[in-house]
């Protein structure tokens, strides 16, 4: 079974995006924090992270960074559901280097586009 | 703050030769961050206030959609609590910047208050999205004390969305035990303080500061989340400084909170 790690700070948010992909037959975990995300990407293993960028503490490209850094993780895949624009995000000198399997525009993302966009990242 | 990789397992080097602090440089200097100051620069006082508003609004709407759809994919019709809430969240923001545009003509209508009884209506009105928030509300009136001359009205919004953005930024925090929103009026040497305290510590003076610094930009300082949002702590801020000593952080009984001192009116102490 296939492992999926929300990182959402919006508690109400992450915990529905967590219910629906348990619901479509997938092992979720919930992180608010990029440091949660990081504790708990080493502890589950997990094949897909679905990420929001926009955290205080440590924002998601932070988070991103770290994760490419390790050689262990260069087989997660990653799924932005972001309200960052990607026009802006590819203006960005290392977007590209961060490897990110599907984008998605968080305001134009329903739960279902959402659920849809980890099955095709997983079947991938 | 510039965050290093500390990982055992890391790949890279971190050293300043290694280009990892250059990597850190070059964020803090695209425009992906920039963007977020972009929205200030604007001759029109009133749109920069706007887009922070339009960005919560976003947020709020985004988070009203997703919660009906989650709703009717699972079933659940508790899943309709969220997108009511989220509506109320909504409204309460509406509410808060039509009195910010509208100070003038506001501040004209004062009468009596009693911060007691409005504090405890404030309460109640927010139970049920406290609980919802998993969080217990409680009030603590230290004393009988004069009413104060104020838009009853403008302070219960105020008072209102102070209430919600805590709640909401506490909720964002993992704890291990049930948090409590307290909501308190006693006599301070200012005068009459009615503050909002949590038992976790949610907001503190670089919040505050942040918040105020925040003017014209989208973020939300009270919040784990950049994509939520507290222009409301901004509209409390400059509608408490009309009527009140202005908002400030405080301590109560070692909970960490937001309060306003409010002056007894003269007129009412001669009465």
């Amino acid at each position: 079974m296939k492992k999926i790690l929300i990182v959402e700070p919006d508690n109400e948010l992450g915990k529905q995006y967590q219910s629906l992909v348990i619901g479509q037959g997938y092992q979720a975990k919930l992180a608010q924090s990029s440091d949660d995300a990081l504790s708990l990407i080493d502890s589950y293993s997990p094949d897909v992270v679905v990420l929001e960028l926009q955290m205080i503490e440590h924002n998601g490209l932070e988070l991103l960074y770290e994760l490419r850094s390790y050689v262990d993780w260069d087989d997660i895949k990653i799924v932005l559901n972001t309200s960052v624009k990607q026009s802006l995000l590819k203006k960005s000198p290392v977007y590209s280097r961060l490897n990110i399997a599907k984008y998605l525009y968080k305001p134009d993302t329903p739960p279902s586009k959402l659920l849809s966009a980890i099955e095709s990242v997983v079947s991938s | 703050m510039l965050y290093y990789p500390v990982h055992t397992r890391c790949k890279h080097n971190i050293t300043k030769d290694n280009g990892a602090e250059g990597f850190m440089d070059q964020l803090a200097k695209s425009k992906w961050l920039n963007e977020q100051k972009m929205y200030s620069a604007s001759n029109d006082a009133s749109l920069p206030i706007f887009t922070y508003i339009a960005e919560n609004l976003r947020s709020e709407l985004h988070k009203f959609s997703s919660g009906v759809e989650y709703a009717q994919i699972t079933g659940d019709l508790k899943g309709l609590d969220g997108p009511k809430y989220s509506a109320q969240a909504m409204l309460k923001l509406i509410e808060c910047y039509l009195d910010y545009i509208d100070q003038v003509e506001s501040f004209k209508q004062t009468e009596p208050v009693s911060l007691s009884a409005l504090l405890s209506s404030v309460m109640s009105s927010m139970s049920g999205f406290a609980n919802w928030q998993q969080c217990d509300l409680d009030l603590q009136v230290m004393g009988k004390y004069q009413p104060v001359m104020a838009n009853r009205e403008v302070l219960k919004t105020v008072l209102t969305s102070l209430s919600s953005i805590l709640i909401l930024a506490q909720s964002e925090i993992v704890h291990r035990t049930r948090p409590v929103v307290t909501f308190v009026v006693r006599k301070t040497k200012a005068g009459i303080s009615a503050g909002i305290y949590s038992s976790v510590n949610a907001i503190d003076s670089k919040t505050l500061k942040t918040a105020r610094q925040l003017y014209g930009k989208p973020g939300n300082p009270t919040s784990k989340s950049l994509s939520n949002g507290s222009a409301g702590l901004f509209m409390a801020d400059s509608l408490l400084g009309k009527m009140s000593n202005g908002l400030k952080v405080s301590k109560f009984n070692n909970m960490q909170g937001l309060s306003a001192n409010f002056e007894v009116s003269q007129q009412i102490a001669l009465v």
